[in-house]
């Protein structure tokens, strides 16, 4: 009854203000606590009341999240971001690229956003070593094997270079697939490649009304040394928990 | 670290002047993995600034806390305690002898909340949770 209805432009205004508003009260806090006392709480809010303000309810399912947790999870669009960035507090792999985005750049680098740059491919020990390495920090951290969004109706097949990285998982870490699952809803938000960005994220804040969005924190996954099967294995929980999913298998 | 000024400045222009001592006290705050008082934040403070007297760390706790960055809790001592802003959510059990704060969460308890707030009409978005205890072990 969602998925097909206009985008509301007075909508789309209203929060894209809310949006604005919300970054220029947070953002003095924020620096001010991070100069003073070397740390923030302010991101995770930032995020939380961002999704809220565009509109995501998300409810959250399953055990919380350990802060050494190695979180795979679906990609469907960049409200992922708001949504376990904000409601299960952990930070994000990301292509390089985004770092140097104006903006969005800075907004990652204050929930300490890892860069991977994803061409080189002799660099793959590199980032396994920067993955470890972030986990060490007591704040889960969130991969997207997809690589890219989906349209929310398809599980792309998962990319396995950085599940090396907890293929076995260093002392302490555990290793938890998140699915993400928009429901109704993933037709509005999903993100598919060749559309513009400007275009979904108009979509998206038009969209009328809130998206209750369930957030499975599924089990733990089994510690293993071999990277595909631990891939294969976060894939298939995903795709048993997506009730968006145009075919079980996510295929 | 020319942003580092930036908000030296800002904090000058909104009338929050930051001092050495304000600088010392916030330092001692950014360190603490617990919840201290303000005598605690004063004895610590002036192990490194003798010259802090309680009266500053009175004011600049309360500068820190409207400005957003400090949260205040009240167990129920009297005693006002401060946390650095913690990135995530947790609850406390106040150990009611010696005023000793120790942060845990339980899923368990998690759920639990969320199933009362379920079953009276609500969709649970924030809960402060507060234990108060005697240790086992000291009570005979």
């Amino acid at each position: 009854m969602t998925g097909n209805a206009e985008p509301s432009k007075l909508l789309y205004g209203l929060r894209l203000a809310g949006l604005i508003g919300l970054f220029l009260a947070y953002v003095p806090p924020h620096l001010l606590s991070k100069w003073l006392l070397g740390r923030s709480a302010w991101p995770p809010r930032f995020l939380r009341h961002a999704g809220l303000i565009a509109g995501v309810r998300p409810r959250i399912e399953g055990k919380l999240l350990d802060p050494h947790t190695f979180v795979i999870a679906n990609h469907t669009s960049w409200l992922d971001i708001l949504i376990l960035g904000g409601w299960c507090g952990t930070a994000f792999v990301s292509k390089a690229e985004l770092k140097t985005t104006p903006l969005l750049g800075w907004i990652a680098d204050q929930n300490r956003t890892l860069y991977i740059q994803r061409a080189a491919r002799a660099d793959s020990h590199a980032q396994v070593r920067q993955v470890a390495e972030a986990l060490q920090h007591p704040q889960p951290l969130t991969v997207f094997p997809e690589g890219t969004t989906g349209d929310g109706r398809h599980l792309l097949p998962f990319r396995t270079t950085l599940i090396e990285a907890v293929a076995p998982p260093p002392t302490g870490v555990a290793v938890r697939p998140i699915a993400v699952d928009y429901g109704p809803h993933a037709d509005v938000v999903g993100w598919h490649s060749g559309e513009r960005g400007m275009t979904n994220f108009k979509r998206v804040l038009g969209h009328r009304g809130t998206m209750p969005i369930a957030v499975r924190l599924l089990d733990p996954l089994p510690p293993s040394d071999d990277r595909k099967a631990v891939a294969r294995q976060a894939r298939a929980a995903i795709a048993a928990a997506l009730t968006s999913l145009a075919s079980p298998s996510g295929l | 670290m020319h942003r580092t000024i930036d908000i030296e400045q800002l904090c000058a222009d909104k009338g929050l002047r930051i001092t050495e001592q304000r600088k010392t006290i916030a330092r001692v705050l950014g360190e603490s993995e617990d919840h201290p008082d303000v005598e605690t934040l004063h004895a610590r403070a002036s192990a490194i600034d003798p010259n802090i007297s309680i009266a500053t760390v009175y004011r600049t706790v309360r500068l820190f806390e409207e400005a957003g960055i400090l949260e205040r809790h009240e167990f129920g001592d009297g005693r006002s305690r401060y946390e650095a802003a913690s990135e995530t959510h947790h609850d406390h059990l106040i150990d009611v002898e010696t005023g000793n704060v120790i942060e845990f969460v339980d899923e368990e308890l998690e759920e639990l909340q969320r199933r009362i707030a379920q079953r009276l009409g609500f969709r649970l978005v924030d809960h402060r949770m507060e234990l108060y205890g005697v240790r086992v072990d000291r009570e005979r």
